[in-house]
């Protein structure tokens, strides 16, 4: 039992580096997350997600009373940087309002807005090369330190040169793992689709000139 | 309605949501000796399925529906040996009798 203690205090460093090593194992989370919010849209003309829209007045108009002037769509996207939260408006009413002028609407009906599959960027590849680097920069900065300190005492021990450059070594693929984490860093994005009808009420009865 | 409605009328607040959450399917490929995690394939999320949820609610009991607001969410949470993913679409809106 003393021989084992005693192998254990020998090795000190190579300890608390497993130790550390096993500490960072368990950290190493790292999340990304992407909110858009869309609010009533406040548009020239009245929107809807259906076929029906309300007028001004509250009454309901459905597709049989109007005609649709054109259908339209447009696309837009919400980035987030990787590893990091962000919550974004989304605005479309520069667009919708473009499009009503443009095309002389009196609303838009059949509003969609349909996300394409959303797209995590990089979060999972630099996560993994930043979860990789701490216990490589960790290790070979402890491995390095230690044997340097050894070698300053027998500056001819041979044991302790190989032990520097392996902890030099481990430290540079720490080192390359933040290079490759750092430029890795294709951000989290929504992807909307925004496609809809610009309509025109058709003229009733009461509109048409009499004869 | 998604536009701003003027009218001052009686209402009710409902919410409905979409959402999906799954360990997220993963492909891997190796850079160096390093294992690469890449994540892939999710559902999509529609105001469509969001409307037909809302017209299932409110068939019975309202007239027309002004949406409040809607909630994009998608998160990601990645450790050393686990991914998590979640995507969900959550409407807020007003039904109007």
């Amino acid at each position: 039992m003393r021989a084992t203690l005693a192998r254990v205090r020998s090795h000190r460093g190579a300890w608390a580096a497993a130790l550390a090593w096993l500490c960072l194992f368990n950290v190493g989370c790292h999340t990304t997350t992407n909110i858009v919010t869309i609010r009533s849209l406040d548009t020239k003309v009245p929107v809807s997600a259906s076929s029906s829209y309300v007028d001004a007045s509250g009454e309901i108009v459905d597709a049989s009373q109007y005609s649709v002037v054109r259908d339209f769509a447009f696309e837009k996207h919400v980035d987030v940087p990787r590893h990091s939260t962000r919550e974004t408006a989304l605005v479309l009413e520069p667009e919708l309002n473009r499009i009503a002028e443009e095309t002389r609407a009196e609303a838009l009906t059949n509003l969609a807005i349909e996300p394409d599959e959303y797209d995590a960027g990089s979060h999972s590849s630099a996560a993994t090369a930043k979860n990789w680097m701490y216990p490589f920069l960790v290790l070979g900065l402890a491995i390095g330190v230690g044997s340097g300190i050894k070698l300053a005492d027998h500056p001819d021990d041979g044991r302790w040169q190989g032990l520097l450059i392996t902890g030099a070594a481990v430290t540079a693929v720490g080192g390359l793992l933040w290079v490759v984490s750092s430029l890795d860093s294709d951000p989290g994005r929504w992807r909307f689709k925004v496609r809809g009808d610009a309509v025109k009420r058709r003229p009733t009865n009461a509109d048409l000139p009499r004869p | 309605m998604l536009s701003r409605m003027p009218l001052s009328q009686p209402w009710r607040r409902i919410e409905v949501s979409v959402e999906e959450e799954a360990g997220v399917s993963s492909t891997s490929r190796t850079m160096g000796n390093v294992m690469v995690l890449e994540t892939s394939s999710f559902g999509r999320y529609s105001t469509r399925d969001a409307s037909s949820q809302i017209a299932d609610r409110v068939r019975e009991s309202g007239r027309w529906v002004e949406i409040d607001r809607m909630t994009y969410f998608a998160t990601d949470e990645s450790g050393w040996s686990s991914h998590y993913g979640k995507r969900a679409l959550s409407v807020r809106a007003k039904v109007h009798p």
